[in-house]
């Protein structure tokens, strides 16, 4: 965002009106990862609410030297990392599918397998992505709604996630082909679809 | 050699256009002899078209809850705010700096001086020989000069304002002595409070003060790194700062304009007008501050 930096030096000057602009420039966003990571509206809004007051409290400390999107991202990551460990499960019943993260390690994959019916339009797509994007495990859900979502490089993301953009294409890779193995399980979903 | 699984697992990258050229041979070599990895490839396209289509606006009560919190916050316990840019890039810099501030609040204007010491003036372009008298002060340490409003006639000038205030302590951010406008403190007492007052920064405090008409005061702050801000900044809500410039709103008021100007001239610091016809723009005038 042009001039940025410039409402971001107010805020830190204690500007309320610098610091609201900051916050709708940004709400959306990060709304949108919260809610993708949640499926929950109200999850999603304490979430976006917790991440914007982080932000009010530590902006003094921000040095600038990444983006503030890029800071305003992590923060959000370690909120919805916070939320997972409050509220285990919340997104899901475990269930165990056979994949491995990128180390190699087996992992769980947390929600029920896709059970489609017959045809669907595009707004049911989109909802049975979303359900299978908060049965992947954290990480993977994280790495997805950044790129896929919120459109995202792979530099980005790995800033923001503080890996290595190679684990970043390796989780991405990882998730996307375990949301066509949950779409895909039991009724051949897209092929319905696509064909 | 690719196996489906490796292809499954290459699938997007291939999609987002980021495979290496070597791989995409094999993978595209692969999914043109195996029709389930064509079929997935297909899939996984809708898969990331779709994705990409689940970004939502919020309820439209998001933005006032998160407002609210903030307030509330506020009202709890208020952010610390840290000034660390213009002592700090002043040390660094060998320029006179004058920020001139026209505050939203009544008539106020003011002038803010500060200068580094650490450096020499007269590598500044143009400067003055009160520039160059300044540069001979102690390094590690700036000038800051404000404007001093009349004071009433039942202004109290030496009494609630502690005389030692000023004088007691330059090695951290004199805050009280930053409050001279509410006691109302004129040039002369600041001389009279500051036993040790440079005769050279009082004639160009009081030359600038003749030039603009107005009174000036000042006082000697460190270069601190990083200073708390002082409350009394609060309202100098224009006043800004960035990584590669700092400007200012000027009064709309041409004939106090005019001086600040030439204040700035008179100055050597370099100073330009932002370029644009927006309102910030037409009143603002950009610092340029010396590398």
């Amino acid at each position: 965002m042009q001039n940025e930096h410039i409402y971001i030096r107010k805020a830190k000057n204690g500007d309320m009106a610098a610091f609201e602009f900051l916050v709708t420039a940004h709400e959306k966003k990060i709304y949108n990862m919260a809610y993708r990571y949640t499926g929950n509206v109200q999850d999603a809004e304490d979430i976006t609410q917790e991440v914007f007051l982080r932000v009010f409290r530590s902006l003094s400390g921000f040095k600038e030297e990444s983006s503030f999107s890029t800071w305003i991202y992590r923060i959000t990551s370690n909120v919805c990392i916070d939320y997972s460990r409050k509220k285990p499960g919340k997104t899901g019943n475990l269930i165990s599918i056979d994949s491995t993260d990128e180390e190699g390690h087996e992992i769980q994959i947390r929600g029920e397998a896709f059970s489609p019916e017959e045809e669907y339009d595009k707004r049911e797509i989109r909802e049975a992505i979303a359900d299978a994007i908060l049965k992947l495990p954290d990480n993977h859900r994280q790495a997805i709604i950044l790129r896929d979502i919120n459109g995202l490089s792979y530099d980005e993301i790995a800033k923001i996630l503080d890996i290595s953009e190679g684990t970043v294409k390796s989780r991405i890779a990882r998730a996307r082909g375990q949301l066509c193995k949950i779409l895909t399980g039991k009724g051949n979903f897209f092929e319905g679809v696509s064909s | 050699m690719y196996d489906c699984e490796k292809c499954i697992e290459k699938m997007g990258v291939y999609i987002d256009g980021e495979l290496e050229a070597a791989e995409t041979a094999d993978f595209e070599s692969h999914v043109a002899q195996c029709s389930e990895c064509a079929g997935m490839l297909e899939t996984m396209k809708i898969l990331m078209l779709e994705t990409s289509a689940l970004m939502e606006e919020p309820p439209n009560s998001l933005h006032a809850g998160i407002m609210a919190e903030i307030h509330k916050e506020k009202d709890v316990s208020p952010p610390r705010k840290r000034f660390k840019y213009p002592f700090t890039l002043i040390a660094a810099v060998a320029a006179l700096v004058i920020l001139a501030v026209s505050g939203t609040f009544g008539d106020i204007d003011k002038i803010y001086l500060f200068k580094d010491m650490a450096g020499s003036a007269n590598n500044a372009s143009g400067a003055s020989a009160e520039t160059a008298a300044m540069a001979e002060m102690a390094p590690q340490s700036a000038q800051m000069m404000f404007e001093v409003r009349s004071a009433p006639e039942n202004a109290n000038a030496g009494g609630s304002l502690p005389e030692d205030e000023l004088s007691e302590n330059t090695q951290s951010m004199p805050e009280e002595s930053i409050k001279i406008e509410t006691t109302a403190l004129s040039a002369k007492n600041v001389e009279e409070t500051d036993g040790s007052v440079d005769t050279d920064m009082a004639s160009f405090v009081d030359q600038i003060s003749d030039d603009c008409d107005k009174t000036f005061a000042w006082c000697q702050v460190v270069t601190a790194e990083d200073i708390d801000v002082p409350e009394y900044f609060d309202i100098y809500k224009q006043v800004h700062f960035s990584e590669s410039l700092t400007y200012i709103v000027v009064p709309s008021d041409e004939d106090a304009r005019a001086k600040i100007r030439y204040a700035i001239l008179k100055s050597g610091v370099n100073a330009e007008q932002i370029p644009g016809n927006d309102i910030q723009s037409e009143n603002a005038l950009v610092m340029f501050i010396k590398e």
